[in-house]
């Protein structure tokens, strides 16, 4: 297993549906070019409704218009100059007839530098429909085929063995797009990467109508379980995703895996007590791989472990009895406001005990 | 043994969701989710940890009141105090955990494997001579030594524990390697083994549905997939997945997981993310 993953980003698409500014888009594709975006898929009904004009080089030529079947859609693709075109499709088994499809892939060859196909319920098929597209693939150049599982039908071992037989039979190379709709689309990707499938769309935190594999998730999945070397680095991953995201009006969870803020934010004593050992204890990768940092929290759950780390953090050495006062105010404070202790209401506490004590 | 075919929920939303950053459930706020989970059909409820002192004793004697089906679990460390504390707070179904990796008994606790077994038989040996029943969690268990966790299991079983919960305490398994390890553990292990994933790499649900055709018995989820740092399986995901992939019907009803994860939502005061799979407001319900 190896090679280089490509990410087909899903994102901008998702932008463009949600009406996102073209101002706000202009600025997500630089973020986006740092993690291996091999192309920007755009489906043509949501550009047409936008405003938005991808008119620098550098942007044309990574977006490829996805388009229906239909000669409207074909039409304005040609006339907007879009160099790279998919043509999605949706296998029906009551009516295998590939004639509108090779009508729209010949109109497609006439203007496009690059023709794609994606079949939207590829996951639908059965072991063996795929070959009914192996001639059209040959035939119109087609330079990859797009296996999507639209419905969220598969788990990842469906995945892996329906795509390493698919590479094998198929005219043409593969790419694999999975939504989200059962939170498995990460783990699904990954399997198409184990099949040697390289091109893979994602969007920034899975956004997207039916969901997609999260960028962040897929991209350090294969860097730090998978041990893939040619993947970048997270160092500055969730800024960016943050910000790419902010660009659309969404604000990722605190717990978003990989990215969010609180991801690295430990309270429970057993847990900080570990990590003041050994942050390998509870920690998978170091929060500075993604561009955090660890926070330790004072909460309902702490313990005096916990109250010791913060205040040597702040140059005062407890004594164990000290600090089992200053836990048992905290926890009571926790428990009173719903939420943890900022760093100021800590000290406070603190501050108000030894002028208790005199 | 192969236990796919009694595949069992249990929720630790209360328990290890709590333990989520910053998050805290009032009383009134865990009667309701644990009220609701049971009304769902969730029959195994993690319910907290009584040696966290009074105030969360109390709390969960007003859960033990409550009239539901779903059995409430008490999670302990192996010491014998909190064990105490938790059949005095009127508990029958007890927890008891200690690391199986190498990393977390040398490096967290500075012991070493016996000292680990032996532990082991003492807290279980004080749970039973109360005739209560007894759940083993091994932690960090994914990066532990297979044959230890073995006799680690082996102790277990023989002390009358009635299952062992295998954590992949930092998230760290592929779906891939959880089929692997568990198919063989699973055929080996003399009680039924419950997987509890984590999300820090976003494939807690694909590791679940992992163990799942690996034939553990049962599955540690919480609602939103609330928990530490990226949380762990969301119930929601897992029990979908098992029915659409699977046509395995887990016993919960999959009308209320809505409900159910905007109840927690609020009470946790985090919003569910609009992309969130099944729940969240972009595809909510569309996959059901």
């Amino acid at each position: 297993m190896g090679g280089k993953v490509r990410i087909i980003d899903q994102t901008i698409n998702e932008a463009l549906r949600l009406g996102a500014k073209s101002d706000n888009i202009k600025l997500m594709l630089p973020l986006l070019k740092k993690y291996h975006v091999e192309a920007v898929d755009v489906y043509l009904k949501y550009w047409k409704n936008s405003c938005c004009a991808f008119e620098q080089a550098d942007l044309l030529g990574l977006v490829r218009c996805v388009v229906d079947t239909s000669s409207e859609e074909m039409d304005l693709a040609k006339k907007t100059g879009f160099s790279k075109v998919v043509i999605t499709w949706t296998h029906n088994t009551r009516n295998l007839s590939l004639v509108q499809l090779s009508s729209a892939l010949a109109e497609a060859e006439t203007f496009a530098k690059e023709v794609y196909l994606c079949i939207e319920n590829a996951s639908d098929l059965e072991k063996g429909d795929m070959k009914l597209y192996w001639q059209v693939l040959a035939e119109y150049g087609v330079k990859r085929l797009i296996y999507k599982d639209k419905g969220s039908n598969m788990d990842c071992f469906k995945a892996f063995e329906t795509l390493k037989e698919l590479k094998k039979a198929s005219p043409c190379l593969i790419e694999f797009i999975g939504s989200n709709g059962l939170g498995l689309a990460t783990a699904n990707s990954l399997a198409a990467f184990r099949a040697d499938i390289k091109y893979i769309g994602t969007a920034v935190g899975g956004v997207g109508i039916r969901g997609n594999a999260a960028m962040e998730e897929v991209l350090m999945a294969l860097k730090h379980l998978w041990k893939q070397e040619k993947v970048p680095s997270g160092h500055s991953l969730a800024f960016d995703c943050s910000e790419i995201l902010s660009y659309m009006g969404i604000k990722l969870s605190v717990d978003k895996a990989i990215v969010g803020n609180n991801i690295f934010a430990h309270e429970s004593g057993i847990h900080v007590d570990g990590i003041s050992k050994n942050p390998y204890l509870y920690e998978a990768i170091k929060p500075e791989e993604v561009g955090l940092t660890r926070q330790i929290i004072i909460g309902k759950h702490s313990g005096v472990a916990s109250i010791k780390f913060k205040f040597i953090q702040w140059n005062l050495s407890l004594s164990q009895l000290e600090a089992k006062e200053v836990l048992e105010k905290a926890k009571d404070l926790a428990v009173e406001q719903k939420s943890a202790l900022s760093d100021c209401q800590l000290k406070q506490l603190y501050k108000k005990q030894h002028q208790l004590i005199g | 043994m192969n236990f796919n075919s009694k595949f069992q929920i249990v929720d630790t939303t209360l328990r290890d969701g709590e333990q989520s950053a910053g998050v805290v459930f009032s009383d009134v706020e865990k009667i309701n989710i644990a009220t609701a989970l049971d009304k769902a059909g969730v029959t195994w409820i993690e319910a907290g940890t009584p040696a966290m002192g009074e105030r969360e004793q109390n709390t969960l004697k007003l859960l033990l009141d409550l009239p539901l089906k779903a059995t409430l679990i008490a999670w302990n460390r192996a010491n014998l105090n909190d064990i105490r504390a938790s059949i005095n707070c009127g508990f029958s179904c007890i927890h008891i955990s200690l690391p199986v990796s190498d990393f977390h008994i040398f490096q967290k606790l500075k012991k070493d494997r016996e000292w680990v077994l032996r532990r082991l038989e003492l807290a279980i040996d004080l749970v039973k001579s109360y005739g209560c029943s007894i759940i083993v969690g091994a932690e960090d268990c994914s990066r532990a030594d297979p044959e230890f966790f073995m006799r680690y299991a082996d102790v277990a079983a023989k002390y009358g524990a009635m299952r062992i919960r295998f954590a992949d305490t930092v998230g760290f398994l592929d779906p891939f390697q959880t089929l692997s390890s568990l198919s063989g553990l699973a055929k080996r292990c003399p009680i039924p083994i419950e997987f509890h994933g984590h999300n820090d790499f976003g494939l807690a649900t694909a590791n679940t549905i992992a163990a799942f055709k690996a034939g553990v018995g049962y599955s540690s989820v919480t609602l939103d997939g609330l928990g530490e740092r990226a949380g762990n399986a969301p119930l929601e995901q897992v029990v979908t997945s098992l029915s659409r992939l699977y046509k395995y019907n887990c016993g919960v009803d999959i009308h209320s997981l809505t409900s159910l994860a905007d109840i927690v939502a609020k009470a946790s005061a985090r919003p569910l993310f609009p992309y969130k799979p099944i729940v969240g407001s972009v595809n909510r319900n569309r996959i059901i």
